[in-house]
Parts: structure tokens; sequence; C-alpha cells
């Protein structure tokens, strides 16, 4: 897809892999830049409802693949990946392609796991006094990670691994379903382990080996399926995966303005019509409105700290400056935002922007991997509004959005 | 499942609780789009296809089939009637259209989501649930 003006950028944090992949997405002039305007275009809830039609197709294909318990989960992912990507090629072969692609994702993650565990566990080396103390303080902070999640995950984690109930038991017990369980586990466990890389820089190594000692052996974390596929086709599938990953670290991509979560875009197309003049009364000057901090999410910036940075990301778009614009990026933002592209978004954008703004927070949104921050721009050209939205990565900005209206066919120029 | 993982809907109860809540200085939703919004999620709950276009625009009649909505209904109704809260962001305008955003946390997920609604003249232009 060619660059124009009008991009936006996205990262999206792949933490189960613990791989960052960079997604930009370019979005032709006044396009809404994100899958929602394409979907709007193309029939968003057409295509969702063919996708649907073959869910139970591909929950059958799932269970051919993985076990049984992981066959909805995969089902799943392969339903969003499909929404995630243009509408060509959404037959059973490509969903089978994306779905083995998946099983294999989570199989060698899986492995990777497992083999980082055991090393951890295996050595035979009788620790230090100092050892000792510090496997103390590592067990401390597990109780802490766990004590501080969020019900109901640490209600699931300590049925789970302190009582020792298997999900079947937790359901029945909270009287929930199954896989909302499963699904509470590994979420709980994912919280805690980030939690604990967090507090150990990142030295997963560390905290891992002083914990394995308390894993019992037969107890090695739910048994692995077999992943049902012919060698030949793992390798097949390596292939494609290493070329994708070559393409994706080469080639701009579409992205999508918040992460592949759970949710599922759906929309019907709103009709626009002639814009109606009702212009804001704005300083020349940027201007903001101070908001209250809202509690509950994850460590990062609160409301007025992510308002600083929106507004900082604004100024640079608006002076064209390219490294206060990554300054504050995770690396796979900073990576992502190529000069040429911030060049043509800066151009497009400068000009509203320097007339005059308004920026207003409205909240945030907790995503799977990072909290979107959005904010309103009201514009001093008696334009359209624009919601801007700014996924953070902890204290990293992992993305930035402008979205603008969605032009009507007959508004497209010719 | 990741559908569950995200959303799990709304109440009246809730979703006046929420305005209220003092987490940002927003505005209380209009009163207007809140009951749109309202008609709208009950009728997915309900999967009834005439209640979701009651409010309907003409385009948005003509835009979303029977079959659509019901594989809308496949993704929203379950998470729904789960129970929901509902979080007003603030109103944007647009086209001639005011856009009135929400947030949808689900209940016992920690995950959230945001709805844009359009409206003009007392009618739903479009919706969206991301």
């Amino acid at each position: 897809m060619q660059a124009t003006p009008g991009e936006m950028f996205l990262i999206k944090k792949s933490t189960q892999s613990g791989q960052q992949i960079a997604k930009k997405k370019i979005v032709a002039n006044g396009f809404l830049p994100s899958d929602v305007s394409r979907n709007m275009k193309t029939g968003p809830t057409a295509e969702l409802a063919a996708l649907l039609a073959q869910a139970g197709w591909l929950r059958r294909f799932a269970r051919a693949l993985v076990r049984d318990e992981d066959a909805a989960d995969l089902a799943q992912d392969t339903l969003t990946t499909a929404l995630r990507q243009p509408s060509a090629g959404r037959g059973r072969a490509w969903l089978a392609t994306v779905a083995r692609n998946l099983a294999v994702d989570r199989f060698r993650r899986d492995e990777r796991r497992d083999r980082r565990e055991a090393v951890a566990s295996d050595d035979g080396q009788v620790a230090t006094p100092e050892e000792l103390i510090a496997n103390a303080q590592i067990h401390r902070h597990v109780a802490e990670a766990v004590a501080t999640l969020p019900e109901p995950f640490r209600q699931t984690l300590v049925l789970r691994f302190y009582q020792g109930l298997t999900a079947a038991e937790i359901a029945r017990k909270l009287g929930e379903p199954e896989g909302t369980i499963r699904w509470r586990v590994k979420e709980g466990l994912q919280r805690v382990r980030r939690e604990l890389d967090a507090r150990h820089h990142q030295a997963r190594a560390e905290w891992v080996a002083a914990l394995s000692p308390l894993l019992p052996k037969s107890d090695a974390p739910i048994p692995r399926p077999p992943l049902r596929l012919f060698p030949a086709a793992i390798s097949f599938v390596g292939l494609v995966l290493g070329l994708l990953g070559i393409v994706t670290c080469l080639v701009v991509l579409r992205a999508r303005p918040h992460t592949p979560s759970p949710m599922v875009e759906a929309t019907t197309e709103p009709a626009y019509p002639a814009r109606a003049v009702s212009p804001p009364r704005l300083a020349p000057a940027s201007a903001t409105v101070p908001a209250e901090e809202p509690s509950g999410l994850p460590p990062g910036p609160g409301m007025g700290d992510a308002q600083a940075l929106a507004e900082e990301l604004l100024r640079a778009v608006e002076n064209q400056d390219y490294d206060a614009f990554v300054a504050k990026g995770a690396a796979a933002f900073r990576a992502a935002v190529t000069t040429e592209g911030f060049a043509q978004f800066s151009a497009k954008m400068r000009e509203r922007l320097s007339h005059g703004r308004r920026v207003t927070p409205l909240g945030p949104v907790r995503r799977p991997e990072h909290v979107d921050w959005l904010f309103k721009i009201e514009f001093a050209d008696d334009g359209d509004d624009a919601l801007v939205t700014l996924p953070m990565d902890g204290w990293q900005v992992a993305g930035f959005l402008i979205n603008e209206p969605i032009p009507m066919p007959e508004e497209k120029s010719p | 499942m990741k559908q569950r993982n995200f959303l799990s809907l709304f109440s009246l109860l809730t979703l006046f609780l929420s305005l209220a809540s003092p987490a940002r200085a927003a505005e209380p939703a209009p009163a207007e789009a809140e009951k749109l919004l309202g008609k709208l999620i009950e009728a997915v709950k309900a999967e009834s296809y005439d209640a979701f276009l009651a409010d309907a625009d003409a385009n948005m009649k003509k835009q979303l089939s029977r079959q659509q909505f019901e594989g809308l209904c496949g993704l929203y109704t379950k998470p729904l009637n789960k129970g929901y809260t509902l979080d007003y962001f603030g109103r944007l305008k647009q086209r001639g259209m005011a856009v009135y955003v929400w947030k949808v946390a689900a209940a016992g997920s920690p995950d959230e989501a945001l709805i844009r609604l359009w409206v003009k003249d007392g009618k739903v232009g479009g919706v969206i649930v991301q």
C-alpha cells in the first residue's frame, strides 16, 4: 500500500510470544485509520457473518491441531486474525493456514517455556545462603504479585495453585464456564509474569530459577498435547513463518488502532450528510482540559501524564520533529515509524494543528496488552473533531492514532 | 475464550452508576444518546433485528441486513447478557453528526471496549464496538 499523507502509527506488542511486532498503518487522505473504516466500506458485518459461518468448521479443525481445551481459543484467534486481514482470500484454505500457523506458534512458545523451566529446575546445585535469601525474596514477590492481582484473577489463581483445584472444579465452585476459568488462569499467570519481570528487570531466568524448585515434577504445568501436524507441514509452516517475519520487518503493514484483543469490531456504516458548521471558539494556541485521575489501571501514566504525552506528540507533529515524536516510543514504535512516513503524516496534520486546537481527555480503555488513552481534538478551522488514541505500554508510547471522519463515497475525489 | 475475555454487558443501573463515576471530568451522556444506545443494546440482547433498526436512519437500514445483524448478535448477545458497565467518554462532531463515545467493561474481564454511536436528528447513523 502506498504511503499517503494522513498516517497513523500503532505498535502492537505480543507479550505471549515475547516478541514485539511493529505495524504501521498507512491511511489514505480522510479515511478513518482503522480496520473499522475498511470494514465500513466493504460491508463489515457481512464479512463478519461470513467468518462466523466458518466458526463451527474451524473449531473442528482446531481440535485436530491442538488439545480440545485449546481448540476454542485457537479458533477464536484465527477468526480474530482473519478480521484484521484484508477480505481477500478468507476461504477455508486460508483459515486453515492461519490456524496451523497459530498452532505452531503456540506449540513453540510452550516448548520454549518448558525448556526454560526444566533447565532452571534441574541444575542440581546447592544454593548458597545468599541465594536462599534471594529466593525467599522472590517468593515474597510472587505472593505480592498474586495478592495485588485484581479480581477475579486473584481468586482464580489462589483456587488453582494454592488450593490445587482443577479448572473444572473452580468452574463448578464459582458457577462460571470452564473456559472462562482457564482464560483467567492464563491471564492471571501472564500478569504475574509481567510483574515479576518488571521487578527483576526482565531477568526472567532469575525468578524462574528461584521458583522452579517449588514446582512438583509430576504436575508439570498441564500436559502438553502433541501438535498433530506432519513434520513436513511443520517445516513448511516454519518456512512460511520465517518469510512472514522478514516481510513484517521490511514492509509497512496495515495495522489496527488497537491490539488483537478478543474484541472483534462490528460496525454499521453511518451516514455522513453535508458538513454542518458549528465552529468551536478556540484559542489560537493549544489548550487542554484537565481531568481527574482514573484508577484501577496497570502501571503507567495517569490521565495527566498521558495528556501531556499526547500534547507532546501533537507538538512534534506540528513542528515536524521526528526525533521528538519517537523519543518516548517503545523500541517497536521507533522501528516502525520511518522518517518518510512521519514526514507525510505531519505534513498533512500540521496545518490543522497549528491553527489552534483544544485537547480534551476522554479516558483510558484497558486492552489486553496496553492501555489506550483517548482524547478529543477540536480544531480552530471549524472542521470535524478528531479522536486521538494513545496506546501506552507501561510508560512507553506504543502507538499514536489520529482518527478523522470517514468520507462518504460521493465525497471521494474523482 | 477471547470473546468472553472482552465483553459482557449492560444494565441500565450500571449505566447510570458509571455515568456518575468521578473518574473523569466528562459531562453526562445526553439523554437522547443514552436512550438510543440502551435500545440498541436491548435489541442485541433480544436478538431483535426490527428493534435494532427502529431508530436507525435510512442509510443504516439500507446497509444492515438481517444476516449481518445475526452476525452481530453471534458476537455480542451472550456477553451483553452477562452484565457490563458503561462509562460515557464524551461527544465529537464529525460530518454534521454527533459521535457519542462510551467505554464498555465486561463483568469479570479486565479488558474493555470502545463504543461509538453516530446520531443525527434523533436517528442512529451507525455504531461501532471496537
